[in-house]
């Protein structure tokens, strides 16, 4: 959907936005579901689904045609005439743990099938951890191969029927190792670079079948990543947060949006209940001002009463609507031309777009967002279109949201215009998403980063039963 | 060719003295407040956030009215936080069977899946006991209710022992246990029993709120080690502090 990239592009030259506060930054919240879900998912690297067919040691292995298994063709009478295989790309990076298994569909005559991770110009001959860049767990003496030749120590030996399992752990910088479904041991990991998933035959007989995930794991790799997660929590949970800190956060939230009520039940129950009674000499945020007026304006726009709006802010913050050019202005039209749809007065909505939308259209700034709006009119089941988000109740939220950073502005007293964009939850979310990002970038990479909607969504995954 | 090598010489020693210094990389203000201009982040999830918090902790009444307001739905059934709160009141005002009572109404599990829970419980009873100066009482459920226990639990035996010390003393205040009878431990047994009926009812015993603020302090912590940017040390204020080069 283009409307975002030209909502953002909006927000540096929307006419008639005062140059402190823009309420078209508040644009990036004007997308659908499926758009957030994406964005979610862009953190989602390629992963290995297959076997690569091209650079694998063709002349001593055969890969089956799904490409999901390997067949050891040659008589081994060397240690440079290994079968190894390599996934068809590198395991993905941006992720907490990255986790692959085979199975041993038979042992052959020495089984001396294995399993690690190789780096980029691996010697597609030898087994993986005979080489300096690479790691591997080796079936036919359960030692752990990293750099050269001679192995060490490690787990149980494998053979046919076993199912062998091999991982990244990013936050520990460790690969991990299991067998049918049991941790066997972790190592750190000193190969840099991308890593393929790596597996290998060695003996007449060997055959080996691989699962990128497209087959539930043997292990819990689930629990495995939920641990991981609680062990660096429990680093995090240490730190000491200043009394009553979050209190403090929700109720500037309250205010900042003028979700008066809420604001009123949660003083109330601050007073009475004794253990939350925190009069903690934080002071009174800067967001008291207007608060009731900002109340009812958000009441009458998520009740879709448009009309309502204009004509109280007319009354009470005139300047906030007095250019009729302004994104101020350009949203609330949009949004009473979207609640003609959503009453399905189609006739009146298309009067009302002529009326009062048609010229926004010669400005480059809403161009986009307007055509969006005004394709909602196309369909004769609009909220089962690509723009049915739109007749959502978000759309409606989006629009009050900008109307109190609009009359929040009006605030003399407000010093930083960001401020009356962002509540304070939204500026230290912000700054954790960036942090979380960049620490990343510098470690290579690697790891998971914070994102609002994902954790949530962890959260809530993490709640079924 | 000569003087090349000699110039580049001389280039890198300025240079790595410096960037010996100060490895970090730098970020401007600008910059930064760009960055965080590009993060995407949905009004609905941060309600959810607060949600979340407005019923872990228990604030059913402004639970119900940020349902309204806001239109976000709240994780579990609202009435269970009124019983929650019922219990956790209860614990806070020192009627510990009435407590005990109520969790099982609610859910008879509890207690049975918890013995440790049902131990602090009892043993807050027997403070309160102690509390009231219901000498012979308190000595009558010791030795029936508690005693029992401590030959199960090493623990347990040792909190008894305290808990049973503050009888001995005429004046509390001269008895090394005498925290016991503060509202703090009344606070503690009360925030176990919270955490223990949420578990209960398959929901986070903590706010999320918090853990992510966390996050934050540990995040920027860590961040500090490869970089210098703009930081954020007040988190009431959530000003953007310049880097310091």
């Amino acid at each position: 959907m283009v409307a975002n990239q030209q909502a953002e592009a909006a927000s540096a030259v929307a006419p008639g936005a005062e140059a402190t506060v823009d309420p078209m930054r508040l644009a990036s919240r004007w997308r659908s579901q499926e758009e957030w879900q994406r964005a979610v998912e862009a953190e989602d690297e390629p992963a290995p689904s297959e076997l690569n067919t091209v650079n694998s040691s063709g002349l001593f292995a055969v890969v089956s045609p799904d490409k999901l298994s390997v067949r050891y063709l040659s008589s081994h009478n060397h240690g440079h005439d290994v079968g190894v295989v390599q996934a068809n790309c590198p395991a993905p990076t941006r992720r907490a743990v990255y986790y692959f298994e085979m199975g041993v569909r038979n042992a052959g005559y020495k089984g001396q099938t294995s399993i690690g991770f190789t780096s980029d110009g691996f010697k597609m001959r030898r087994q993986p951890g005979w080489e300096s860049n690479s790691c591997g767990y080796h079936g036919d003496d359960g030692y752990l191969y990293r750099g050269h030749g001679k192995g060490e120590s490690f787990g149980p030996k494998f053979t046919s029927g076993d199912t062998i399992g091999a991982g990244i752990n990013y936050l520990l910088q460790e690969f991990f190792f299991t067998k049918n479904g049991s941790l066997v041991g972790s190592c750190p990991k000193e190969v840099k670079g991308p890593l393929y998933p790596t597996i290998a035959v060695h003996s007449q007989g060997e055959e080996l079948t691989v699962n990128f995930g497209k087959e539930p794991f043997c292990f819990d790799i689930e629990g495995y990543i939920l641990e991981q997660k609680m062990r660096q929590q429990s680093v995090t949970d240490k730190l000491n947060l200043p009394p009553d800190i979050s209190h403090w956060i929700v109720r500037s939230y309250l205010l900042h949006y003028g979700y008066q009520d809420t604001l009123s039940s949660f003083d109330m129950a601050n007073t009475t209940d004794p253990p939350a009674n925190l009069q903690n000499g934080y002071g009174e945020p800067p967001e008291m001002y207007g608060l009731s007026h900002r109340k009812l304006l958000r009441q009458f726009i998520m009740s879709g009463d448009i009309d309502s709006t204009f004509k109280r802010l007319g009354e009470w913050y005139p300047q906030v609507i007095k250019d009729e050019k302004s994104v101020i202005c350009f949203l609330l039209h949009s949004q009473r031309f979207i609640e003609y749809i959503r009453a399905e007065q189609l006739e009146d909505a298309v009067k009302y777009a002529r009326a009062n939308l048609a010229s926004f259209l010669t400005h480059k700034a809403f161009e986009g967002l307007l055509r969006e709006t005004l394709a909602v009119l196309a369909y004769e089941k609009p909220e089962e279109s690509c723009t049915g988000y739109l007749l959502d109740s978000p759309q409606r939220e989006f629009v009050a949201d900008a109307v109190n950073a609009a009359v929040l502005s009006t605030n003399p007293a407000m010093k930083d215009p960001k401020n009356c964009l962002y509540s304070c939850l939204e500026r230290l979310l912000r700054q954790l998403t960036v942090c979380s990002l960049e620490r990343r970038a510098f470690n290579n990479d690697q790891g998971d980063a914070f994102l609002l909607h994902k954790e949530l969504q962890n959260y809530e995954r993490s709640r079924r039963p | 060719m000569f003087l090349s090598r000699i110039v580049r010489h001389d280039l890198d020693s300025i240079d790595s003295p410096s960037s010996m210094a100060s490895s970090k990389k730098v970020v401007t203000r600008e910059e930064w407040e760009r960055k965080l201009r590009d993060v995407k982040i949905r009004k609905e999830d941060m309600n959810r956030l607060v949600m979340n918090f407005l019923v872990t902790e228990g604030f059913v009444d402004a639970a119900d009215k940020f349902r309204i307001e806001s239109g976000t739905q709240p994780e579990i059934d609202l009435a269970t936080i009124t019983e929650r709160m019922e219990v956790k009141r209860a614990v806070q005002s020192g009627n510990v069977q009435e407590a005990i009572e109520k969790i099982n109404d609610l859910n008879p599990t509890i207690l049975d899946t918890n013995p440790q829970l049902y131990f602090h419980l009892q043993q807050q009873k027997l403070i309160e006991l102690i509390r009231a100066g219901k000498i012979n009482e308190a000595l009558e459920f010791a030795q029936e209710e508690l005693a029992p226990r401590g030959e199960e639990n090493q623990t347990f035996l040792e909190e008894i022992e305290k808990t049973v010390a503050l009888l001995v003393f005429e004046d509390v205040k001269n008895c090394p246990y005498g925290e016991l009878l503060d509202v703090s431990q009344r606070l503690k047994t009360a925030s176990e029993v919270n955490a223990a009926i949420l578990t209960s009812q398959s929901h986070e015993k903590d706010p999320k709120l918090p853990s992510l603020l966390k996050m934050l302090l540990w995040t920027q912590n860590q961040l500090d080690e490869k970089a210098a940017y703009p930081r954020i040390n007040d988190f009431t204020t959530a000003a953007l502090e310049d880097p310091s080069i």
